[in-house]
């Protein structure tokens, strides 16, 4: 199993703070989301956990050893860059047999599979492909990898809905088969709120929230109502999200879905409802 | 099976509930196979976690159990057990919203009472 | 097979279409050149292949860092491997083109007036002296195409400036301070060249391979500093 500690780390590109101090545990076999701005830090963590880039300060642990120029733990790692880090002029299903060289666990049988489905053409040369199609090809490397512990960063950049589907069903069919730990980072976040366990929201680089996703959503609802009737409900209440449309107004109360008081919204003609993550997701990160 | 994720109770519930109804419906017929966790998770995109949270809200019940290495099936008497615990929750879930509802609009215990019996008639 | 190794392999897959199409074209001046000699009434002589070599692994040295490196972080194997995977890789180059220009020069010799550039240098010919000096010349040549790449892969901007004018204000310096020591610095660069290179004193182009050797070990150990901590750039 692979635990991934993540100790004080700080990262400065030159006098630009992008990173500040996280400190957090990600368990073995679950499916997290790595949600944040443009600019938040996502893929500074993400290069961080894979040695790609170092630290300023503090560190990260995988079964608590340093993951920096570690090849036995970097190997069990499968990082999908959003940039292209593969050769341009290399034909997709030459990258297939040379990962299989550095990934001993990676199935090819299970690639052309999967590139079958997508209609991705292997004999193309990277260069060729569409955006949607690079990472629709990265996307596959991953997945056939098998490694432990697999990091997407913006696996859906340039998919239409029905690949980005097909996607995701694939990345649950490969998980249910073989739970590991799989990170995405991405911002299209109502379409895979569902897929994730749980999720960590970064904020310009400090953690704001690191929970099960059905937690994070129990421990707000949103109330709809008059407006001078949600003012009135809201008092003494956190709240955040505040819409209003005419004399509409609906706002993310932050309290326990259960104890939300249903007689005193009864009384003012106030309607309850579930908070989408995305909407608390913006809340949070305005 | 559908289940509308838009339902504010958490969503391994909400697919316990749809498994029962597929059952109470004659779907899902006891001491058969139903569909693997597995399944669920990549035919509804959610996490497989959540997929087996729900299945064992249900294994838990006794209105499913696992055959090792095989799969889930539908207990025998499930049917009868759900319909038990959904008769209990019938006050709860439906009537006193309905009469919520009905004391907003004006309406009252007669006229849904006519209601009742008009639609029975068509 | 060691990841070291997995490295090597892809480095050397990476430089074969281009060594390919440059012994096409060496193999296509060859035979114009015997072709040439057959007809002529006067005889032709051709010489140092070797040159075009030399040219072609540095190029070979600076274009191996970037992509390979890229990929090989992509496959998350780690900068240490990468260091070693490539210098074995750059080190089988320069001997597999040794033994190909060695094997060249001595079949063009039994058929024209040809010198290899040991010849030229050294003024005799032994297949084991040319393919060794040559390997070791080759070597260097390639260490030197990928520290220049090391250099201006880690330095930005202004560093970038600085290391492209660096040698030429050493040149320029040079020649001022030879000026002024009436051409005696010159002469001691030269002394020392000739020297280490074994042409002056024995003649031995054994002593050469031997210098060139320790010049590119010097060069690949100074590449694997700016390697340590070299971060992805896209």
């Amino acid at each position: 199993m692979k635990t991934i500690e993540v100790k004080e780390l700080t990262k400065y590109y030159k006098t630009n703070k992008a990173l500040d101090c996280l400190n957090f545990t990600i368990e073995p076999g679950k499916i997290y989301g790595l949600l944040g701005r443009n600019g938040a830090g996502k893929t500074t963590l993400l290069n961080l956990m894979t040695g790609r880039i170092f630290p300023t300060e503090g560190e990260i642990r995988i079964d608590g050893e340093n993951v920096h120029e570690n090849d036995k733990v970097l190997g069990s790692i499968f990082y999908m860059t959003e940039k292209n880090l593969y050769p341009v002029e290399e034909r997709v299903k030459n990258i297939f047999k040379w990962s299989r060289r550095f990934y001993p666990k990676f199935d090819m049988e299970y690639a052309r599979d999967l590139a079958d489905k997508f209609g991705l053409d292997t004999n193309k040369k990277v260069k060729n492909l569409s955006t949607g199609y690079t990472s629709i090809f990265k996307a596959v490397t991953a997945l056939a990898s098998n490694a432990d512990i697999m990091l997407f960063d913006e696996p859906v950049l340039g998919l239409d809905a029905n690949h980005r589907d097909m996607l995701y069903k694939e990345l649950l069919a490969n998980y249910a088969q073989n739970p590991r730990t799989i990170i995405i980072s991405t911002h299209l976040i109502e379409e895979v709120a569902r897929v994730l366990e749980e999720v960590i929201i970064i904020k310009e680089g400090k953690l704001i929230v690191k929970s099960p996703v059905e937690e994070l959503l129990a421990c707000s609802y949103t109330a709809t109502g008059e407006a001078s009737k949600i003012d009135k409900y809201i008092e003494g209440r956190k709240y955040t999200g505040i819409e209003q449309t005419g004399n509409l107004k609906s706002v993310i109360v932050l309290e326990d879905i259960k104890e939300r008081n249903t007689g005193l919204a009864k009384e003012l003609g106030i309607d309850f409802s579930k908070t989408e993550l995305q909407k608390l997701f913006i809340s949070l990160t305005n | 099976m559908l289940i509308d994720f838009n339902s504010e109770k958490p969503i391994y519930l909400q697919l316990a509930e749809a498994i029962e109804d597929n059952i109470l419906k004659g779907i899902f017929q006891e001491e058969t196979q139903i569909i693997s966790t597995t399944e669920i998770s990549v035919k509804y995109k959610i996490n497989s976690a959540t997929a087996g949270k729900g299945v064992n809200v249900l294994v838990d019940e006794g209105i499913l159990y696992k055959k090792r290495g095989v799969g889930m099936f539908v207990s025998t008497g499930a049917r009868e057990r759900i319909l038990k615990k959904r008769r209990k929750d019938f006050l709860q879930d439906f009537i006193l919203p309905l009469m919520d509802e009905a004391f907003k609009l004006g309406i009252s215990k007669e006229e849904i009472i006519g209601m009742i019996e008009g639609r029975k008639e068509i | 097979m060691g990841t070291t190794l997995k490295v090597t392999k892809y480095q050397l897959y990476s430089f074969y279409k281009a060594v390919l199409v440059f012994y096409i074209i060496i193999l296509m001046v060859s035979l114009g050149t015997i072709a040439l000699a057959v007809k002529a009434t006067e005889e032709v002589s051709f010489g140092g292949l070797g040159t075009a070599t030399i040219i072609f692994i540095s190029i070979a040295g600076m274009d191996c860092f970037k992509t390979g490196f890229k990929f090989m972080m992509a496959n998350n194997v780690s900068r240490r491997r990468f260091y070693y995977g490539n210098l074995i890789a750059l080190v089988v180059l320069a001997a597999f083109m040794a033994l190909a220009d060695t094997a060249l020069s001595a079949i063009l010799s039994s058929v024209i007036r040809y010198q290899s550039l040991t010849g030229q240098l050294y003024g005799f010919s032994n297949y084991t002296a040319e393919y060794l000096w040559s390997f070791g010349l080759y070597t260097l040549a390639a260490c030197m195409g990928w520290f220049i790449s090391m250099l201006y892969y880690r330095a930005d901007g202004v560093m970038k400036m600085v290391v492209f004018i660096t040698p030429l204000a050493a040149g320029i310096m040079f020649a001022f301070i030879d000026r002024q020591t009436g051409g005696q610095l010159g002469r001691t660069v030269i002394g020392f060249i000739g020297r280490a290179m074994g042409l002056t004193g024995g003649r031995s182009p054994f002593i050469g391979f031997l210098s060139l050797l320790i010049a590119a070990a010097v060069l690949a150990v100074l590449c694997y500093i700016p390697i340590r901590r070299a971060p992805v750039k896209e």
